[in-house]
């Protein structure tokens, strides 16, 4: 090995302890001086390198990590709180607008039941079924059968929905019967009543309905015979 | 399906567990070697902390892309010079001056202490091309072929800047005019 191969070599790592680079050392001195200075030179080096590592940087590494780790299912846990939050916002929210305007269009009924006593004292002969029907032809509705004798039909304001009364004679006494256009399904009580009157609202194919009792009355029989005949 | 979810908890605790384990092994083995070549490489010794940082976040992140602890060693550093990199990208930086590095070590004489920092001094102002392969050498004992992996150079290449680097740091501490003569 020629001196500057072995001077390369050695440069390039002095800790190279290939079985050439010994014995070009070994015979000749020159080489062997090289390769103790060079050697001392890199000890010197690697003593230099070995700065002094900042206390507890280990554990605040491990640290970092379980930090955002913990930071991670924190923001997840919020993100679950933020969903919950807004739902339940929402569900609120259409509480408070569509419970009182339940109860407004049930109201609505009921206070109109005030009126359907004075209609009833001028109703005279039952209405025909092609007159009820003629009505609520401008509800889309129909019935197609009779569901007993209607002594009133009327057109009625009943909250922001237009509505055909019909007052009908059933075993239970007088039932108010509302027929309103299905966009009233929204805010159709299920159930609702005051002191002297029970009512119920559903829809049937085309209409939504209402039926009003007094307050003993069962309404069964009727609902069912307008679920048969309303379409 | 319902029993492979009630499964399927333990077995993700157990692998967080897991992670953690490997996680912190590696920190406890390798910290100290990738803050010391992060210090060399960046000239300072609160921005290396932040880079290391870093490093250990990123690592920490992708742990699982980690498959033979044996790579750990250069998987961190590769991570360390990207994230070095950054740095960089980020913002342009002002050239920071290398610290003064003071080895405490209470049994080295004054005279030890003052060489040591010579030598510090000499090693932080050897160009970064220098340099970095010589710490890759000296803090990892990294092979020529490992180096030339590591830094994506030709072996030859390597060779030749290590070399380079000794010759230019040898040449550093014998000239000094007045500090030279304690080398005697």
């Amino acid at each position: 090995m020629d001196e500057l191969e072995f001077r390369r070599r050695v440069y390039a790592n002095p800790d190279d302890t290939s079985h050439d680079i010994g014995s070009a050392a070994k015979s000749d001195p020159n080489k062997q001086q090289f390769l103790s200075e060079t050697r001392a030179l890199n000890e010197q080096l690697k003593t230099a390198a070995n700065i002094p590592v900042p206390d507890n940087l280990a554990d605040k590494l491990i640290w970092q990590s379980a930090l955002r780790d913990h930071a991670q299912q924190k923001q997840r846990a919020r993100w679950h709180i933020a969903m919950a939050a807004s739902v339940a916002f929402a569900v609120g929210l259409t509480f408070a607008l569509w419970t009182p305007s339940k109860i407004d269009l049930g109201h609505a009924a009921l206070a109109h039941m005030d009126h359907a006593e004075i209609e009833m004292q001028f109703a005279a002969s039952p209405v025909s079924l092609e007159l009820v029907n003629a009505k609520l032809e401008s509800m889309g509705a129909e019935l197609t059968q009779h569901i007993g004798n209607v002594y009133v039909a009327n057109y009625c304001q009943l909250d922001n929905y237009k509505a055909l009364h019909l007052i009908v004679d059933t075993e239970q006494g007088p039932v108010s019967l509302f027929v309103m256009p299905h966009e009233a399904d929204a805010t159709l009580p299920y159930r609702f009543s005051d002191d002297r009157y029970v009512g119920k609202g559903f829809s049937t194919q085309r209409a939504s309905v209402m039926l009003v009792g007094d307050k003993d009355s069962d309404l069964h029989a009727i609902s069912g015979k307008v679920r048969e005949s309303l379409i | 399906m319902f029993k492979r979810k009630q499964n399927a908890d333990p077995s993700v605790l157990t692998d967080m567990m897991k992670k953690q384990q490997r996680y912190e092994a590696l920190v406890r083995a390798l910290h100290a070697d990738i803050y010391r070549y992060a210090y060399w490489l960046i000239g300072n010794k609160a921005i290396a902390e932040d880079v290391v940082q870093e490093t250990f976040l990123r690592a920490w992140k992708s742990l699982d892309s980690l498959n033979d602890e044996k790579a750990a060693k250069s998987w961190l550093i590769t991570i360390l010079r990207r994230e070095n990199a950054r740095r960089f990208e980020r913002k342009q930086f002002d050239l920071v001056d290398i610290d003064d590095v003071h080895v405490e070590d209470s049994a080295a004489t004054l005279e030890q202490t003052y060489m040591q920092e010579e030598v510090q001094r000499h090693m932080a102002n050897l160009e970064l091309e220098y340099r970095e392969p010589l710490m890759l050498q000296i803090i990892f004992g990294y092979s020529g072929e490992e180096i030339a992996e590591q830094l994506s150079l030709n072996k030859n290449t390597v060779n030749t800047r290590l070399f380079r680097a000794r010759s230019q740091l040898k040449d550093a501490l014998e000239k000094p005019a007045v500090r030279g003569q304690m080398n005697g």
